[in-house]
């Protein structure tokens, strides 16, 4: 143990590949010994020997019952661990923070987790773009927390970049992810930002139905009824495999999404009827609410879709049609339809009558300014970002041997000859730039 | 970790509270809740919970007041804590009459005094935002609700400059004037920043 310590300890930076085989290999046997690694962690110092750190602190973690120390080790080594060595043990550490996560869900410690766990995130990615293991981790502590806004706050900034080697991301973290952070919008009621959360994680390339992929499906749906009204299908860019197949995993909640995206106006009771027939599903996947929320948004919808023909309409009748219980409530419904700015109408209660207007919006106020002002920033920063990665393909080594490539065989098809030496690979090369 | 004990997360939240400037609240409360509630032996009154939860209302932030009222330890879900969220449940029920009553019906301690009033006057400026938004006329009974006030009160309080709604005595209901309240401005930075702003796009535009 004491010289595991000390090799952890006289380890120059240049030679963490090594340490890094060393420990490896040494692993089993300091696995059995929790005491001595117990005390070897209280002697390095995260910012200086994250690697060794690491290592010691998986070694505790497989242990059969980790030791409530465990917990303050982490923490300690989260707050402080140096972001490029640490990366070079990246997946050792995501499984130590893996685990670090099952215990304080299952602990409830929600909060201490959250926390820790995000000021671990903030040093160990590379740079604020970078979606790691660890967002999921706390994402899901977020939603057992229902401490949504912290979730919220954290998949806000957007994620640009991914990679696997300086983090240690697995498919199934960018899934849970996208899958976590969809609910936490849903929760904020953002269904637009969920729908897209969930689009990305259904349009990943994939070669096997993966299980979160199905759930998030069926989140899919609920939401773009609500977004859209009715079921766009996915994008194109999904992969066949997941378009082919969906449809039979997901059965009960297409004939939902039918019935509900016919919606004719006289539809109203059909699609309570494949509501009630599909509760139980729903209830089971833990989606009633969100199926619930569908039923309330179908009112808003037909009266949405009333505006396009009447000028003028009493509440009356509208109830009538939108399938709601009597006046009283279409005016509820109308006020909060209003509120939201989802519709343009003025209620007339002396007469019992609404009208509907056009969208009156002059754009003249000092709010459209600073929103076209931060849209044209945030194209901007689009921009530089593209043009960057741009350049970046351009000038890389991989992008040019295949773009050659590809000239060489159909030059050599041309020319109907080999052309194995090697100056005429050159030459072409300079003509391909001329 | 952290070194703030009990008494001093109260004494920060009262000193938001009487600095007026109530913006600064929810993200300090926020801000206390992971950090120092992170400790399990750090215990916090009630008084924070219900300073927090009357943040969130007061943003009309009803979605995050229902999380926050789920997350909070079941010791502190009562007295003060649990009468802030009865006003929270009947707004999310849109039950004004409710809504009104939940904050009427309780001794408020002296402390939480200035949100309660906040609350009140963010809620009733606006419901006659909306009122003047929704409706073409709306009669007294209605408005009376929706203010929480007696029909005479609302009378008043609407016929006044800066309402100013028109009222017909004989059918009793009043005709919204479309143009009151055009509330938070935002202001515009002026002078260099705008300049440099301005430079910054132009050059993009130039080097596209």
């Amino acid at each position: 143990m004491d010289q595991v310590v000390s090799l952890i300890r006289d380890t120059k930076e240049a030679d963490l590949d090594t340490l890094k085989k060393t420990l490896e290999s040494v692993l089993e046997k300091i696995r059995g010994n929790t005491h001595g690694v117990t005390n070897a962690l209280g002697q390095l110092d995260p910012s200086k020997h994250s690697m060794g750190m690491v290592y010691l602190l998986y070694a505790k973690s497989q242990s059969r019952d980790v030791d409530p120390s465990f917990l303050n080790n982490v923490e300690f080594f989260l707050a402080n661990l140096h972001g490029k060595h640490t990366q070079k043990a990246a997946s050792r550490f995501v499984q130590v923070c893996h685990i670090y996560t099952e215990i304080c869900r299952d602990n409830a410690l929600y909060s201490r987790g959250i926390k820790a766990l995000t000021t671990g995130l903030q040093r160990f990615r590379p740079s604020n773009d970078f979606l790691t293991p660890l967002h999921a981790d706390v994402l899901c502590l977020c939603l057992k927390a229902k401490n949504y806004k912290a979730g919220f706050n954290l998949i806000e900034n957007k994620i640009f970049d991914i990679d696997p080697n300086a983090t240690g991301l697995t498919p199934k973290d960018m899934l849970l992810y996208f899958y976590y952070g969809g609910m936490i919008y849903i929760g904020l009621k953002h269904y637009q930002k969920a729908l897209g959360f969930f689009e990305t994680a259904l349009t990943v390339p994939a070669f096997a139905l993966n299980a979160i992929m199905v759930e998030v499906y069926k989140k899919y749906m609920l939401v773009s009824l609500l977004v859209h009204g009715k079921h766009t299908g996915l994008p194109k860019h999904a992969m066949n495999i997941v378009q082919k197949h969906m449809k039979t995993l997901c059965s009960q909640y297409y004939e939902f999404a039918t019935v509900f995206g016919s919606g004719n106006i006289d539809n109203v009771d059909k699609v309570k009827k494949s509501f009630e027939d599909n509760e139980e599903t729903f209830k089971s996947d833990n989606n009633l609410g969100l199926a619930r929320q569908c039923m309330q948004a179908l009112a808003k919808r037909n009266i949405q879709k009333l505006t396009a023909t009447y000028m003028t309409l009493s509440l009356a009748d509208i109830a009538k049609n939108a399938g709601l219980n009597n006046a009283a409530a279409t005016e509820k419904v109308l006020l909060r339809m209003i509120e939201n700015g989802e519709i343009n109408a003025v209620i007339d209660q002396k007469g019992g009558m609404v009208s509907f207007g056009e969208e009156v919006q002059a754009f003249d106020s000092p709010q459209t300014s600073v929103i076209l002002e931060t849209r044209i920033d945030q194209s901007i920063s689009l921009a530089n970002r593209l043009k960057n990665i741009d350049e970046d393909i351009t000038s890389s080594n991989n992008y040019i041997a295949r773009q050659l490539g590809v000239r060489e065989e159909a030059y050599s098809d041309f020319e109907r000859g080999p052309s194995s030496n090697r100056g005429g690979g050159i030459r072409r090369m300079f003509e391909y730039f001329r | 970790m952290s070194s703030q004990s009990g008494k001093t997360v109260d004494s920060k939240i009262t000193e938001i509270i009487e600095s007026g400037d109530l913006s600064t609240l929810i993200p300090e409360c926020e801000n206390i809740e992971l950090e120092y509630c992170s400790d399990r032996d750090n215990k916090v009154s009630s008084y924070f919970y219900a300073s927090f939860l009357f943040g969130y209302l007061i943003n009309n932030d009803l979605d995050n007041c229902r999380f926050l009222w789920k997350r909070i330890p079941k010791e502190i879900k009562k007295a003060e804590v649990a009468a802030v969220w009865k006003i929270g449940q009947a707004l999310w029920q849109r039950d004004y009459t409710e809504t009104y009553n939940a904050v009427k019906n309780f001794q408020w301690s002296q402390a939480l005094k200035p949100l309660v009033d906040a609350f009140l006057t963010n809620l009733r400026n606006r419901n006659l935002n909306l009122i003047a938004k929704a409706y073409n006329s709306v009669s007294v009974s209605d408005l009376s609700v929706m203010l929480g006030m007696g029909e005479e009160e609302v009378i008043q309080h609407v016929m006044s400059d800066y309402v100013d709604f028109h009222y017909d005595q004989q059918t009793k209901y009043f005709t919204p004037n479309k143009n009151i309240l055009k509330t938070n401005e935002t202001t515009k930075s002026t002078g260099l920043d705008t300049i440099s702003s301005l430079a910054k796009k132009t050059l993009f535009l130039e080097l596209n």
